[in-house]
């Protein structure tokens, strides 16, 4: 499987997959043209979107003219396609479903917004898993053997707390990242919760800008999984 | 090229943080000039930093009737007067005291009902807040004119039993002011007329909760009256709500245990979710091959800086 991130942070996000034969773009909040730089549009097969914020669905009108868009209900309550409104396609969390060579499962996460989903992709060409996972703070399944991850990695506990204590960060986005967004802590008990032993590759995403360590962070998850460890650029 | 463009967003960002920079800059200055000159009195405990910048995370997200942001089509001036006439009156727009609303081009700052009933508090003399109370039909009242030719409700009886009936006759709220107590009196029809002159009024609310904002109509009536009059001194605050701080009203220790508790609690805890054993038939599809996924230089420095990482951190 081949995994190219496009972009990856709270101003925009937006990834590609490939088993060779369908291409997915994963989250629609980069402009067409960036992803343009990667991708002729119409050789991918559909568009998959966890959840309706903007820097996740911002550009979902316009890359619904160029591809369906697959998401939960309650995204698409939230978000105006217009005259592409035949693109939608919802998702139900926990139902398999094959889009191309992929199949998916969508489950809930766990997010300030009306439905979020994260996926599970299976390749029915190179039959390997993939988990995406992104904009959680925490996850309440567990999952098969997985190959591939994708997970959100957005801030260290201690690096937020001496921000918030210096008043660097507001005591509402300290109270929202909380209710909102994967720390380190979180994202380690993932790794140890779930079966890495057919692990291949890791992408950590949503990196925040300020409230995280790179270095670090990738040490970490490197410690646990043994395998390559990535993190999407911003 | 690319520098260009690069170079082109560069010079767009660095122009969106100057825009916001001076604007708050020259409504701080004004508004501390203001101060400095004894015309304004801000209450110690109210932040015209803090206001502003809770003002402008709020206008980021404000949109005018054809959705387009405010900050783009208001012109700055209007955004600057609007951000000084909250200033002015010492309030905050993450506590609802206000909002702004964009006429055109044109940013103004419309002052709500908790704003009013805050910078009433702050004029001298009046300590307590106003207090409306519902005249059901069967209740007996007493009418009087005040020394200020107002006027009051000094008797008031009414029976449970009128409550229950809910037949609301109409509202007064009064507000003691120094050694006067200041009163405005509203009938019920009095109340709907005046509800019929806002169109953006949310009918349905006010059909559901009439009792309640019946009493919002009337405090709004007698506060106008004692705000609009009087004279720039008694806008010096003494006293605003309690404390600057209170708006942020959640103890973050304790939202933050909840969501650790949360967390610990679910996390990795539910069902498996996995891919059935058995594949299930689906319907043939064309296989085409893909086209590989351009990989830019960027893309490739990003792989190369990780895997020649100096600690791999096994």
């Amino acid at each position: 499987m081949d995994i190219t991130p496009i972009a990856s942070s709270s101003s925009g996000n937006a990834y590609l997959i490939s088993d060779g034969v369908t291409i997915l773009l994963l989250e629609a909040g980069v402009k067409l043209g960036k992803i343009q730089e990667k991708i002729d549009l119409t050789s991918v097969r559909a568009c998959l979107i966890t959840h309706e914020h903007g820097d996740h669905a911002k550009h979902a009108k316009d890359i619904a003219k160029w591809m369906p868009i697959y998401s939960s209900k309650g995204t698409f309550d939230c978000l105006d396609f217009g005259v592409y409104n035949y693109q939608k396609n919802i998702l139900k969390a926990g139902k398999e479903d094959l889009i191309g060579t992929f199949k998916v499962i969508a489950f809930k996460t766990q997010h300030d917004a009306k439905e979020p989903y994260g996926y599970l992709l299976k390749s029915i060409i190179t039959n390997e898993t993939l988990l995406f996972a992104t904009d959680t703070y925490y996850i309440n399944n567990t999952f098969d053997a997985l190959d591939y991850i994708m997970i959100e990695c957005n801030y260290d506990e201690a690096i937020l707390k001496r921000r918030y204590t210096n008043g660097e960060v507001s005591k509402l986005q300290y109270k929202r990242l909380y209710n909102s967004h994967m720390s380190l802590d979180s994202c380690v008990k993932f790794f140890k919760a779930n079966d890495l032993s057919r692990l291949k590759e890791v992408y950590l995403m949503h990196l925040s800008d300020k409230n995280s360590n790179e270095q670090d962070f990738k040490r970490k998850i490197q410690e646990i999984t043994g395998c390559m460890v990535y993190v999407c650029p911003k | 090229m690319e520098n260009q463009k690069q170079e082109v967003k560069k010079q767009e960002i660095t122009k969106v943080i100057e825009f916001e920079k001076n604007i708050s800059d020259s409504v701080t200055n004004r508004v501390n000039q203001l101060s400095k000159d004894g015309r304004l009195n801000l209450p110690a405990n109210y932040s015209v930093g803090n206001a502003i910048t809770s003002a402008w995370l709020i206008l980021q997200q404000t949109k005018d009737k054809n959705g387009r942001p405010v900050l783009e089509v208001c012109t700055k001036d209007s955004i600057a007067n609007s951000l000084l006439d909250m200033a002015v009156m010492g309030l905050n727009p993450a506590k609802k005291q206000g909002y702004f609303i964009a006429y055109g081009n044109q940013l103004s700052w419309f002052t709500s009902y908790f704003g009013k009933c805050a910078v009433v508090k702050r004029l001298k003399g009046i300590d307590y807040e106003p207090i409306a109370t519902i005249i059901y039909e069967g209740d007996e009242l007493e009418l009087v004119h005040t020394e200020l030719n107002e006027e009051l409700v000094i008797n008031h009886t009414t029976k449970w039993q009128n409550k229950l009936n809910g037949v609301i006759a109409g509202a007064y709220a009064t507000v003691k002011q120094g050694e006067v107590i200041r009163s405005a009196v509203m009938t019920l029809k009095e109340i709907k007329e005046a509800w019929l002159k806002n169109p953006s009024l949310t009918k349905r609310d006010h059909v559901d909760f009439e009792g309640e904002f019946c009493k919002r109509t009337v405090i709004n009536r007698l506060v106008k009256m004692i705000v609009q009059t009087s004279n720039d001194d008694d806008l010096l605050a003494e006293k605003m709500i309690e404390n600057e701080d209170q708006h942020y009203d959640f103890d973050e220790t304790e939202v933050v245990e909840e969501a650790k508790k949360e967390i610990e609690l679910n996390a990795n805890k539910g069902e498996k979710v996995g891919f059935a054993k058995e594949a299930p038939t689906y319907e043939s599809e064309i296989v085409v091959d893909a086209p590989p996924i351009k990989q830019t230089a960027s893309s490739e420095d990003y792989k190369q800086l990780s895997i020649d990482d100096d600690n791999p951190g096994y």
